[in-house]
């Protein structure tokens, strides 16, 4: 019995494992650290964007902004890092937190559909990042590139390092705080959780002011990693960040989930990105496969729920 | 409160809704028409709404499906697969089964979509955000950007009857097609149902599946019919991939369009009719933005402000019901 509970927990590592077996089996070049190295570095972003989503799924909505509030802080910091590095930090990190704050409270105040008001943000801020920067540019500070994507004897430190205090930061939330069990309260039933005396509004609001927050430092890493700003480097991201969380074992309607499942999906997806990238297939089946791969997740998952509501639709 | 209390109210709000759509989009024009002179004439504003009716044609499939409580985030992609598809079997001539392979491609993606969520029980903007992205891919793999529309279709999207162009008759024919059989035919009743409640239906008989798959079906065709009409307007198929999926941002104008009409918040009480209007209001406001030079962007922060400013006023109006 306590076997069969760990591996449940544990299966999407189980998984990642086989993946890179076969794939260090079928191609060379999979087996070398830079290989590993650049699954790490790709995963970063995502599993900080993930973390903002994972709250937000877990309180049973969606955000679809995440892509765009990306890209938008990426070009910021591609214009303002020219003149003054901290403000270019500081300055997509406040903006991010601030439309992730708007977007909580249309959805926990106004009542706004979550992805009807986050495909609304997404937009504004898509138009934001066109009339900021039209095309991929700018500049960023050779510095802090280095200080970010540093490697010491083959192994970059710093997106390790970032990896696994997102990692322990995320569990530590869910797991520890209470915050992390307003979000599962919320979750479960959030009629429930305004009954025994938990602040729904505050907690909505402040799970999409997170994914906001977390969206804009993905885009500063991203930022680094691709050495300029562009405004529609997150285009995948809503996307993949949903997959991943899925993939992690977090329900879809909320309440259940973890965040070590959504980080070995994230290494999982990044994985598969490069096994492609290794092997030489045109970039746009990588498209068709996450979309697939997101569709059967999610029917995988809708399989096992028998609520009412859903039987009847 | 009696319960024709309740109805005569509900009904004095429509028509209050109705006129602040109206007024809105006579605003909009007077405003622009003080801003531009030119703006005014019937010949520029033939010219908007003849823009307009492609995005029209989509946005009633869309509407379609919102009125189930859906939504249908593949329509941009849908119209350009059929877009580029077309193009490159079509190479110019006069000939039906490209014609007929494109809406086969359409319905097929509308199978799928309805299928998914229906039968797998995918939620429906995760179904669509993922058939986005496949479609997104599938297009650069197999799709080459080549190929004319054919000079029929080229000549139904381009030419004018009088003064009308033939798309906006075509347009407004759909609109009406499709706003009748929403009120008068058993699939329009049983899409309101589902859309107000769909556990009320279920247990009234409803066959909820086979209706979530008609609507998704539709969705697809007539975002299928927009795709031929969108190669045949511009003559050449149309594809460029600016970030946020393909298509977005005709997916974006087909949402914002049908949350401007209001149908999204008022369930039973929406229709095809009101998306006509939030259509129109968008296509104005973007040809200002256009004469102000600032047409991409604009149009983005436009749209996404819209649909967040008036989704908030729709609910507050709604709620003040109760």
């Amino acid at each position: 019995m306590k076997t069969k509970k760990i591996i449940g927990e544990w299966y999407i590592y189980i998984l990642m494992i086989g993946i890179w077996v076969m794939a260090g089996l079928a191609i060379p070049h999979f087996r070398q650290m830079s290989t590993f190295m650049t699954i790490i570095v790709f995963s970063v972003p995502l599993a900080i964007v993930a973390l903002g989503q994972n709250l937000v799924i877990l309180t049973g909505r969606f955000d679809l902004s995440v892509g765009a509030i990306l890209g938008l802080s990426s070009v910021i910091a591609s214009v303002v890092m020219k003149s003054n590095l901290l403000l270019g930090i500081l300055l997509p990190i406040l903006l991010g937190t601030v439309i992730g704050f708007i977007n909580g409270i249309g959805v926990s105040k106004f009542r706004i559909d979550s992805f009807i008001m986050t495909f609304g943000m997404m937009a504004v801020c898509q138009g934001i990042g066109l009339l900021v920067r039209d095309s991929p540019g700018g500049y960023i500070p050779p510095g802090y590139i280095n200080f970010l994507l540093k490697e010491t004897g083959h192994v970059a430190v710093t997106p390790l390092v970032i990896l696994i205090v997102v990692l322990l930061v995320g569990e530590f939330i869910l797991k520890r705080t209470n915050f992390g069990r307003g979000v599962y309260a919320v979750g479960n039933n959030d009629a429930i959780a305004y009954i025994s005396g938990i602040n729904v509004t505050l907690i909505r609001t402040a799970v999409f002011t997170i994914s906001g927050l977390t969206a804009a430092l993905a885009g500063l890493f991203l930022s680094a990693v691709m050495a300029s700003g562009d405004s529609t480097v997150g285009s995948l991201y809503p996307l993949d960040s949903i997959t991943t969380v899925v993939m992690g074992g977090t329900l879809l309607a909320g309440g259940r989930g973890d965040y070590k499942g959504t980080i070995g999906a994230v290494l999982i997806l990044t994985s598969l990105a490069r096994i492609f990238n290794l092997a030489g297939i045109n970039i746009w089946y990588t498209y068709v496969v996450k979309g697939l791969l997101l569709l059967i997740i999610v029917a995988i998952r809708m399989f096992g729920a028998k609520e009412e509501r859903e039987v009847a639709l | 409160m009696t319960e024709i209390g309740l109805k005569r109210r509900n009904i004095n709000k429509d028509i209050l809704q109705v006129i602040i759509l109206f007024s809105m989009l006579i605003v909009i024009i007077l405003i622009a028409g003080i801003l531009k002179p030119g703006f005014l004439t019937a010949k520029h504003l033939i010219a908007i709404a003849h823009d307009t009716s492609i995005i029209g044609i989509a946005a009633i499939g869309q509407t379609v499906v919102i009125l189930t409580g859906g939504i249908d985030l593949s329509v941009g992609a849908t119209m350009l697969l059929v877009d580029a598809t077309g193009a490159m079997l079509l190479g110019g001539q006069n000939r039906i089964t490209p014609i007929l392979i494109c809406l086969g491609l359409a319905l097929l993606i509308g199978v799928i979509n309805g299928a998914g969520i229906a039968f797998l029980r995918i939620p429906p903007f995760i179904m669509t955000l993922g058939m986005m992205i496949i479609l997104t891919g599938a297009i650069f793999i197999f799709a080459k950007t080549s190929g004319f529309a054919s000079p029929i279709l080229r000549y139904l999207s381009v030419q004018k009857v009088g003064s009308i162009p033939i798309l906006v008759i075509v347009w407004l024919f759909l609109t009406a097609i499709m706003a009748v059989i929403m009120r008068f035919t058993v699939f329009g009743r049983e899409t309101y149902a589902i859309g107000g409640n769909p556990i009320a239906s279920y247990h009234s008989g409803i066959r909820n599946k086979i209706v979530t798959l008609k609507v998704y079906i539709i969705s697809s065709i007539f975002a299928g019919i927009a795709g031929l009409f969108l190669l045949g307007y511009t003559g050449v198929p149309e594809l460029t991939y600016r970030g946020g999926g393909l298509g977005s941002n005709y997916t974006l104008t087909s949402i914002a369009a049908v949350i401007i009409g209001g149908t999204v918040f008022i369930g039973a009480r929406g229709g095809i009719e009101r998306t006509l209007f939030g259509v129109l209001v968008l296509k104005v406001l973007f040809s200002i933005l256009t004469m102000m030079g600032i047409s991409q962007s604009g149009q983005l922060i436009v749209q996404g402000v819209i649909v967040m400013l008036i989704s908030g006023i729709y609910i507050r109006l709604e709620r003040s019901r109760f």
